[in-house]
């Protein structure tokens, strides 16, 4: 293999995966999101390279662009910031590049955030459970846009200075998909359908909420797993990834 | 009918975009993200869709009167008025707050000038100068690095000194390669972009809606915007680079786009588009009417 795989985050599937190819001769830079600031990186309209070794493939289970750089003047920060960020964001588009989870602009720029994947998949006809935004009643509870976790209705004020997501529908049930397949008991159709429709456009893992109809609530494509999701979801991750280092 | 200004209304592109809009006849609602809540609030249902309402102070405004809405906001707005926070209240709040206005912004049957799903790739310049390469456009050889080795090897054979600037989409200087830039390298900092010097004069183009407004300007250093400039002029766009910034702009969901080129003996460099370009120092010196063509693209979609 001429490339070298990247796993960034320390979470299990990362720490399974990074094991897992390490088994199989892939040559892995095991990275937190702290250390990006201090890396050696250069980038060309067709290669990406880390520390010297040309990158093939990478498994981001951390955002790269939400990490505090703290080796740089805090007046420095948020500029750096966004220069790791938008090379990062260049570096997983590359042709040849591989990587779980491919994020395009906005999908990255917006923080991976639910409300992005669930314009996406009204646009492509998935039944997503129904929201109200602003300042409207009744809901059955507050969606908020920056972690989608459900709270309760906020005061009038408040609705109309956010212009909150309402949904009338509560959450029921949560499905983790991994490479197309769902990891666990089958769920609704509608987020079979959306599982399919973002594995096409570069989502191979991601976890899905669902109302009581069947329709997809919200969608995190960076989950929390648990150990036992882990070690469903990183054999998959390790074929995939080994595979595409191979036949490069 | 009505024509909505939102986000940073200050915005000297704001403000003279409201002034266009009112001039031609519409009424203006100036929108601003601070005053959201205040001054003004939206609704909307999934279930009535595309049917919405804005309130501004005594007005409603259903989604199907709207014309058109220019878009325009600031890189760090503050809270609502009397609204004091810590500083991570304040982000969470501006953070909600943003993304509850590109809900609205992204439901609203009418054009917007521009959605902020459009143009993200500007964001990062590596990745929007490959999707503007795959389109068409000749783009100047950069490398975006942050070893001094790799960038002296870059700089090798090159007749004269390259340029560098930011990664990212934020407003920064474009410099000439220097010792100092390789110094600081050497010590250690994040990667910047670095490019091929192109000569010649600067020209921009601004697309909206098939149509190419393009000015030349004359610049006294690397950098008009903050270096200087002689002159600000009307400039002719080949039929090639219109359509390629037509064809771009449309793909990219831009219903205003800035296109700059460095134009060379004829030959058109492409350094970026932005999605949200201040066109005003274009259009008072040259008089192309920008903001008027955006009106008219308005009303062109209705």
């Amino acid at each position: 293999m001429n490339a070298s795989a990247i796993v960034l985050g320390a979470d299990a599937l990362a720490v399974a995966t990074t094991t897992g190819l390490r088994g199989l001769g892939v040559d892995v830079l095991a990275l937190r999101g702290e250390q990006l600031p201090e890396l050696c990186v250069s980038l060309r309209p067709s290669c990406f390279s880390v520390e010297g070794k040309r990158v093939g493939a990478i498994l981001l289970r951390e955002m790269a662009g939400a990490i505090a750089p703290v080796a740089f003047v805090p007046d420095d920060r948020g500029f750096v910031l966004a220069e790791l960020s938008a090379t990062w964001l260049a570096a997983t588009q590359l042709d040849g590049m591989l990587v779980v989870n491919r994020l395009d602009a906005e999908a990255w720029f917006e923080g991976a955030q639910w409300p992005v994947w669930r314009r996406r998949l009204a646009r492509g006809s998935v039944g997503v459970s129904p929201l109200s935004f602003g300042d409207r009643t009744p809901a059955a509870c507050w969606r908020p846009y920056v972690d989608g976790l459900d709270r309760p209705v906020p005061i009038a004020a408040a609705r109309r200075a956010l212009g909150t997501a309402l949904a009338h529908a509560p959450k029921v049930g949560r499905a983790l998909f991994a490479c197309g397949d769902a990891i666990g008991e089958r769920p609704p159709a509608a987020v079979e359908h959306a599982a399919r429709l973002l594995c096409r456009q570069g989502v191979q893992v991601a976890s899905f909420t669902y109302d009581a109809a069947g329709c997809v609530a919200t969608v995190d494509v960076l989950p929390a797993l648990s150990d036992l999701e882990a070690e469903h979801v990183a054999p998959r991750l390790i074929a995939l990834l080994h595979d595409h280092l191979r036949r490069r | 009918m009505t024509i909505c200004v939102v986000g940073d209304t200050q915005d000297l592109s704001s403000v003279y975009f409201g002034w266009a809009a009112r001039r031609a006849g519409h009424r203006v609602l100036e929108l601003d993200e601070e005053q959201l809540g205040s001054t003004w609030s939206f609704a909307f249902d999934d279930r009535a869709a595309p049917a919405g309402v804005i309130e501004f102070g005594r007005r409603r405004v259903d989604f199907a009167d709207l014309v058109g809405v220019f878009a325009r906001f600031a890189p760090e707005p503050g809270p609502p008025p009397e609204v004091e926070l810590d500083s991570g209240a304040l982000e969470r709040l501006c953070a909600e707050r943003r993304a509850g206005l590109h809900e609205l912004l992204d439901k609203l049957p009418c054009p917007v000038a521009n959605r902020p799903s459009a143009g993200r790739s500007n964001g990062s310049k590596p990745l929007q100068m490959a999707m503007l390469e795959a389109a068409g456009f000749r783009m100047p050889a950069w490398l975006v690095s942050n070893e001094r080795e790799q960038v002296a090897a870059f700089v090798e054979g090159l007749d004269e000194p390259p340029i560098y600037k930011a990664v990212c989409g934020l407003r920064s200087r474009v410099r000439r390669l220097d010792d100092e830039l390789l110094r600081r390298m050497k010590a250690g900092t994040s990667p910047v972009l670095v490019q091929v010097y192109v000569p010649g004069i600067d020209v921009r183009v601004h697309v909206t809606a098939g149509r190419c407004l393009a000015t030349a300007v004359h610049g006294d250093g690397v950098d008009y915007r903050f270096d200087g400039s002689r002159s600000y002029r009307p400039y002719d766009v080949p039929a090639l680079i219109a359509r390629l910034c037509c064809a771009v702009a449309e793909r990219e969901g831009l219903l205003l786009a800035g296109f700059d080129f460095r134009v060379c003996e004829q030959e058109w460099f492409c350094l970026e588009v932005n999605p949200m370009p201040s066109f005003i120092p274009y259009q008072w010196a040259t008089g192309q009417p920008v903001a008027e063509s955006v009106l008219e693209a308005f009303a062109q979609a209705g």
